[in-house]
């Protein structure tokens, strides 16, 4: 690399929501400022890549397996909230309402974007469902709650997933649509969370 | 710059910093243009159905000062097609329709036409569900629409008519754009198109989609199988790169799951 803060910015410049001019400004921030800062950013960034890894059950970041919403015998283990993003988790989760466990997809189907059911972590939730182990005993799953948002991939992601879901014996049930059109699970309060959640009807 | 009111379609999204919509879209009046929807992500009341494909909106639009861009200000559903999203196989033809125009179109040429037909196909497919027979209809007056119609009745190289009963099948050329007859490339080596598959795409040339889904249901899976390997085959010698929804519908048709079933395929 000839410039190493060029070659800074444009890595800078891959990350959500960060545009070229500001990647540029906070390389020249980090590279003028106090060279200890600069370090404790470098490690705590590998730090944090390298404690987090998806919990085996329920797919979300975590940094022990399973992570501690997994792990919390507190929480009931026959409903599953299915969401596409951690983030969401941890908005669904701040709302109070739900108590039972989480499956991350990580993503929804989009045709238009070439995210296919392959892509997303489908196969591990239909894993969950299914009967466990040789002894043929059912998993403990009742329910399903479809969690994704309202938009067009988040209804054609509940759909397919009902149509998946269903003929393995499972309730599969559906938020209202209190939680906006398309707008993302993280933009929305808590009380339209606990309400959406609170007002879901069977698909 | 004043705002100008359009219908748009949008053909892709992508996020931008922390609450936009970087948005492509078919606009009735302008053809493709490319939008910036500052706040998109949050506002439900500026932006309506999370600004998704398969909506018709009603936008506000201002040219910015300088460079290519739009900004969008608002966008008010027009008509939606919301079942589309309650079958995966639909949204995917959807979808694929959706990518062709994004591909086919080049930026800021006005096609009011190909804006209908686009909604056109939203709304036999959100009506009917997933058709091939709509897909060909839909791929074969867009090719038309912007001069890149297959020959189906004619050597594309001589001229020659070539009669749909003639010794059942004739060469057909991606390349050359069309039916070739047996003079011209006695080893077919593009690919050949039966007698079935010919008329059946004759036939979806010249058929709104809605009747295409519904008249030409093919009876038999060869043919239909046929029709679509001719017509992918052109549109991807057109488009020059390959098709994420068209990679989608061949995922879910190995997967299986929800899927695979007939009339699912593309
Ligand atoms: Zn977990
Ligand atoms: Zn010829």
């Amino acid at each position: 690399m000839a410039d190493p803060v060029a070659h800074l910015s444009r890595h800078l410049a891959r990350l959500p929501g960060i545009g070229e001019k500001t990647a540029t400004r906070l390389a020249f921030h980090l590279v003028t400022g106090p060279a200890a800062h600069a370090r404790e950013l470098a490690a705590a960034l590998l730090e944090a890549v390298d404690a987090t890894q998806l919990c085996s059950a329920c797919m979300n970041l975590t940094d022990t397996d399973p992570c501690r919403l997994c792990a919390d015998a507190s929480r009931d283990p026959t409903t599953l909230c299915v969401v596409a993003q951690p983030s969401d988790v941890m908005a669904i989760d701040r709302a109070g309402q739900f108590r039972g466990r989480y499956h991350v997809l990580h993503g929804l189907l989009s045709p238009l974007d070439g995210v296919s059911p392959d892509d997303l972590r489908i196969a591990e939730l239909v894993r969950r469902l299914e009967p466990a182990g040789e002894d043929g005993e059912r998993a403990e799953v009742r329910e399903v709650i479809l969690a994704t948002s309202a938009g067009v991939e988040g209804e054609t992601t509940a759909m397919y997933l009902a149509r998946l879901l269903k003929p393995l014996g499972v309730a599969v049930s559906r938020i209202a649509s209190g939680i906006p059109v398309g707008g993302e699970l993280e933009y929305s309060d808590q009380a339209t969370i606990a309400r959406a959640l609170e007002g879901r009807s069977a698909l | 710059m004043q705002p100008q009111r359009d219908d748009i379609v949008v053909l892709r999204r992508a996020p931008y910093r922390d609450a936009d919509w970087i948005v492509t879209a078919l606009a009735r009046e302008r053809g493709v243009i490319s939008a910036i929807a500052r706040g998109a992500r949050r506002s439900r009341r500026r932006f309506q159905a999370g600004l998704g494909p398969f909506f018709v909106f009603s936008a506000s639009l201002r040219r910015r000062p300088k460079g290519e861009l739009w900004d969008l200000d608002s966008a008010d559903v027009a008509q939606g097609f919301s079942s589309l999203a309650a079958d995966v196989a639909a949204t995917a033809h959807a979808s694929y329709g959706t990518e062709l125009v994004r591909e086919l179109l080049p930026a800021e040429r006005p096609e009011p036409e190909v804006f209908a037909l686009l909604v056109e196909l939203y709304d036999a497919l959100a009506t009917a569900g997933p058709s091939a027979p709509a897909l060909r209809s839909f791929e074969l007056r867009l090719l038309a629409l912007v001069g890149l119609a297959p020959s189906l009745t004619r050597c594309t190289r001589c001229g020659r008519h070539l009669p749909i009963d003639e010794d059942g099948e004739v060469g057909f050329s991606p390349a050359q754009g069309g039916a070739v007859c047996a003079a011209c490339e006695p080893a077919h080596a593009g690919m050949s198109l039966g007698a079935a598959a010919r008329s059946l795409l004759i036939a979806a040339a010249e058929l709104p989609i809605a009747e295409a889904a519904a008249s030409l249901a093919p009876s038999d899976r060869g043919t239909s199988r046929a029709a679509r390997d001719a017509m992918v085959r052109l549109v991807l010698h057109h488009v020059g790169k390959p098709l994420r929804s068209l990679e989608f519908i061949a995922k879910l048709r190995q997967g299986g799951a929800g899927g695979a079933t007939k009339d699912r395929e593309a």
